[in-house]
């Protein structure tokens, strides 16, 4: 087989800002012209053969190349010398000019093989090479091959009635990666000129000529069983997965004159359980009832960052996470307050305030949590009779933390029910107050309200933020009715349903201010475990009418 | 076929958009624009409100020294540090060398460290900027190390720009006059010198400078920057922010009590009558600095009744307001209080009149200069704190200069924590270290926090211990 392909789209986007808005109090008028093309040739040979009748095998080689390219551009007017006509040619100022394309190249060699035994034992073994132009030339050819195996225990085995069928399966996969292209060399961008002087910024990130692919090496086992004629099945894997020299973009002090460098870093391991246990307890003529629970378990651990480095701060939106050597990937860092230490003392644990009734701050990061959960969990009941069916599925999330932006913005600009309390007749903040000789006393400074929620709520007190992200969802209902297909005999319409959902129904959580199925943004960089005036959540409600002509 | 294909991968990865190779103008023209803007911008957040020559009437945390690191400053200068450098390097390369330029970077150098300095204390110096050589973690050098090094640097900076090369472009101060730039690097010299002077003999080299001639005696000549506004990025950024941004700033009662005892027509030119239509048409009223959120809003009957600064000049107009990293008030005001205080030999009162005067000048404000001079609390009388206070009066909008010339004297006196200060009634010293260096560069900060005894606003640097 011998073919090529092109996936490609342009998009062009204008944005227009109308006069004395307040932003561009002149207008604007700005255009981005987006432009993508990926190219895919690639070629195939096929040989598959009956070795005897027991025994079959399929080998496979072919090898692609793939070239991807972007181009952006992006123009604005930002001012405009006579309202409402949205053209370049009406800007009031020089134009804004933003341009930027890249280019990248894989090429790849591959091939497979799979063998069959009596149709019950399985083997595939891959192999595969790239070579990729985003890689220094003498580190950019990548070799990963997967092995994986099955045995259908019930076809090779004569089992007990109740087994209907057995599965085992087992693999083990490599998997390379490149990285972005122009992360080899510095550059220098261009900034908006200044008057007539052009200027131009040295790169705040250090670029890497000695990069190295990524790898990933993961092994994974898992068992099909289901019994009773498949009115009970069990789905169980588990996984492990190392990632080696990953590709990160690692912050550094400014003081050294980046604020980031590009290096190979780190070996993280994923490990997790997914089980999928479904179930049909009641089946007859008219009704049936099945019901289907998943339920999911993963960690990530920190195994090595990088010689000389134990931490990594993967992102920062206020709460920082970071990666840690020998700590759980999550975790999440912020500061608090300071607490009276002293196990001996009767004040143990106590918020610390100062001579003023301000708790005290304590400057050093601390340990705030994780964000990603102990457990996920979903549970589907689904009933059917005669031609209706009516499903229910739960969404169950346990653990993790989360940061609440809103609430602390909230919190300190007096926004949020909770700082109604204490306007009238001011606030005593719980805790105690630092004595000259070092001893402590119970705090008896009021403060009034507004001061009080103006400091507690600060939001550089990621601390008090914090709130458990467990929740649980009534994620869909539907009601559905299937119209009896003697009701279509003389009509065109072969089958015909209709169904009521609904989604998000009903959400149980600790906090009552948001939802925490939610991450928020830095800039482009995705902040997962901080909510940042986030949208509430919807819940909807549709009506289905599916046929088949 | 494959080997074939991957010959080409390294035209395919050479980024078509930006150079690997820069001129040193290109750069020049980044550094002068980005710490000019910085010094206005950080007189009118910081320098102005810490100073009490303005004051915040919403948000009004930093003027109750409720103190963070201010990591944006750190930010700026230790991000624009990287381009002075890669000037530096190409000025002492043999293929571009250039005396010029190498003297520019120097002294725009120095101007960098000594704030950072003056404002976190020890910070890296020697160690920074060598990502390139693989120095990840720099250690924190002494303010004192630091002060000797901008000092000397600063000297090598006047002899190679007594040299007189003229250079490629990029220079928006001075456009390539080199004997304007010698002035320029010796009156930061002089700042610094006079900053020192309660830790090192600065008299003799003050001397020096002073007879060489070779400072900035007029505003002519003075490092100030104007803002060509043919863009929104390239005019004075508070003319762009959002109009409540800018109603946040007010007249302080510090500043008012002073320029109204003086009869000084600088008030007309900073502040602007209450919006109070009741008002005196003519009523200038300031606030307190350091109130509560509660207490700012509500100060006089609340905003209509205190003054704002000058709607015209400050906000309406994207380039009125010139960014200022020194200028010749500031030097002469150097001279007479070196003389004061009989570190050199000169007439003080010469140099304060003219200080005085050319601060006018410089805000285009009419001023009867004599009659002004004449005045009990104006005219001088051999006073420190005389000179000080006229200091203090022209470095508005000047960096951070009234609060470290506070630091170091304690004077104008009239500046006072404010009623609902968080910080014991003690004006702090100094910002906190970024929370980014404790992750990032943390063995390295634990010992620069260990010399200061804790990582805090009222830990004093080395100029100003006694």
């Amino acid at each position: 087989m011998l073919r090529t392909g092109i996936d490609y789209f342009g998009e062009l986007r204008t944005g227009r800002r109308a006069y004395s808005t307040q932003r561009f109090a002149r207008g604007q008028y700005r255009e981005d012209d987006i432009f993508f093309k990926e190219q895919n040739s690639d070629f195939l040979l096929q040989y598959s053969k009956e070795v005897n009748d027991d025994f079959s095998i399929g080998l496979s080689a072919g090898g692609n190349i793939r070239e991807e390219e972007n181009r952006f551009k992006r123009i604005s007017a930002n001012s405009l010398s006579i309202p409402g006509i949205y053209n370049f040619a009406n800007a009031a100022e020089p134009l804004s000019k933003t341009q930027f394309n890249d280019k990248r190249k894989i090429n790849s060699l591959y091939a497979f093989a799979n063998l069959s035994y009596k149709n019950y034992l399985f083997l595939d073994i891959t192999g595969r090479n790239d070579w990729s132009s985003t890689l220094p030339a003498d580190n950019n050819s990548y070799f990963y091959p997967s092995v994986g195996a099955s045995v259908i225990l019930s076809d090779m085995f004569t089992l007990p009635n109740a087994i209907s069928f057995f599965k085992l399966r087992g693999g083990w996969a490599r998997v390379g990666n490149d990285t972005d292209p122009y992360a080899l060399r510095n550059t220098f961008s261009f900034n908006e000129p200044f008057g007539n002087f052009q200027r131009v910024s040295a790169s705040d990130v250090l670029r890497n000529e000695q990069l190295l692919p990524e790898q990933a090496n993961s092994l994974e086992i898992g068992a099909d069983l289901r019994l009773f004629n498949n009115r009970l099945g069990l789905d169980v894997s588990w996984y492990d997965s190392t990632t080696k020299n990953q590709i990160l973009t690692l912050p550094v002090t400014n003081t050294s004159g980046f604020s980031s460098r590009i290096i190979n870093a780190g070996e993280i391991q994923n490990t997790g359980v997914e089980v999928v246990l479904n179930a049909t307890p009641v089946q007859s003529e008219n009704f049936k009832w099945t019901t289907t629970a998943n339920f999911t378990r993963a960690r990530g651990k920190v195994i090595s960052l990088t010689e000389g480095l134990d931490t990594y701060e993967i992102s920062n939106n206020y709460l920082s996470v970071q990666a840690k050597v020998g700590g759980r990937m999550g975790d999440v860092y912020g500061t608090g307050l300071v607490t009276v230490e002293d196990t001996n003392s009767e004040f143990f644990g106590q918020v610390v305030h100062n001579e003023d009734g301000f708790s005290v701050r304590d400057p050093n990061l601390k340990l705030l949590g994780n964000y990603n959960p102990d457990f996920t969990l979903g549970l589907q009941n689904t009933f059917s009779y005669k031609g209706f069916n009516f499903g229910v599925l739960f969404d169950w999330r346990q653990g993790g933390v989360i940061m609440s932006r809103t609430v602390l913005i909230g919190g300190t600009s007096g926004m949020m029910d909770f700082t109604a309390i204490g306007r009238e007749e001011g606030i005593i903040s719980e805790g105690v107050i630092q004595n000259t000789d070092g001893s402590y006393r119970p705090n008896d400074v009021r403060l009034s309200g507004r001061d009080y929620y103006w400091w507690r709520y600060n939001r550089g007190n990621e601390e008090i933020g914090m709130f458990d992200a467990s929740f649980v969802k009534l994620r869909e209902v539907k009601l559905g009715y299937n119209i009896p297909k003697k009701l279509l005999q003389n009509t065109f319409i072969q089958s015909m349903s209709l169904s009521l959902v609904g989604r998000n129904l009903a959400l149980w959580t600790e906090n009552p201010h948001f939802d925490p199925e939610t991450i928020s943004f830095n800039g482009g960089t995705i902040v997962p475990g901080v909510e940042d005036m986030a949208l509430p959540s919807s819940r909807s409600y549709g009506f289905n009418l599916n046929l088949t002509f | 076929m494959f080997w074939n294909c991957t010959k080409n991968f390294e035209e395919t990865n050479s980024n078509p958009n930006q150079p690997e190779e820069v001129s040193a103008d290109l750069l020049l023209s980044t550094v002068i624009s980005t710490l000019a803007n910085q010094a206005a911008q950080t007189g009118w957040n910081n320098g102005n409100i810490v100073g009490q020559l303005t004051a915040k009437i919403n948000f009004t945390g930093f003027d109750r020294y409720e103190w963070g690191s201010e990591s944006g400053i750190w930010n700026t200068y230790y991000g624009i540090l990287p381009e002075i450098e890669l000037i530096l390097a190409n000025a002492t390369s043999e293929e571009f060398k250039n005396t010029t330029y190498e003297g520019i970077a120097l002294t725009m150098r120095s101007y960098v460290y000594a704030n950072l300095t003056d404002n976190w204390a020890n910070i890296p110096f020697s160690e920074a900027i060598e990502a390139t050589g693989d120095n990840f973690t720099p250690a924190y050098d002494t303010q004192e190390a630091i002060y000797m090094g901008i000092l000397e640097d600063l000297r090598t900076a006047e002899a190679l720009l007594e040299q007189g090369q003229t250079i490629l472009g990029g220079d928006i101060l001075y456009g390539g006059d080199t004997q304007k730039w010698v002035k320029f690097a010796n009156s930061l010299r002089l700042r610094y010198l006079m900053r020192s002077s309660g830790k090192i003999d600065a008299g003799v080299e003050i001397r020096s400078i002073l007879d060489s001639g070779k400072f900035i005696a007029g505003n002519e000549d003075n490092a100030v920057m104007v803002y060509p506004a043919t863009t929104q990025i390239d005019s004075w950024p508070v003319s762009n922010s959002r109009i409540g941004s800018f109603d946040e700033h007010r007249m302080s009662q510090t500043s008012e009590s002073i320029l109204k005892q003086f009869g000084d027509d600088r008030l007309q030119k900073w502040f602007q009558p209450t919006d109070n239509p009741t008002d005196d048409p003519n009523l200038f009223a300031g606030m307190k600095n350091g109130l509560s959120e509660d207490n700012a809003s509500t100060f006089n009957g609340g905003a209509s009744n205190v003054s704002r600064l000058n709607q015209s000049f400050f906000y309406d107009s994207p380039n009125s307001v010139k960014a200022a990293i020194i200028q010749t008030a500031e030097v002469h005001f150097i001279f007479a209080e070196a003389a004061q205080r009989g570190l050199i030999t000169a007439d003080a009162a010469t140099f304060y009149d003219e200080g005085v005067r050319l601060s006018f000048e410089y805000w285009n404000v009419e001023q009867d200069i004599t009659a002004y001079l004449a005045q009990a609390g104006v005219a001088y009388d051999d006073q420190l704190e005389t000179i000080l206070t006229q200091k203090w009066l022209a470095s508005f909008l000047v960096g951070l200069e009234a609060w470290y010339d506070f630091r170091r004297t304690g004077l104008p006196s009239v500046i006072v924590p404010g009623p609902d200060n968080v910080n014991n009634d003690e004006v702090p010293v100094r910002f906190l270290y970024p929370d980014s260096e404790q992750t990032l560069n943390s063995e390295n900060y634990k010992s620069a926090v260990s010399r200061i005894g804790q990582d805090d606003i009222n830990a004093q640097g080395w100029w100003e211990t006694e």
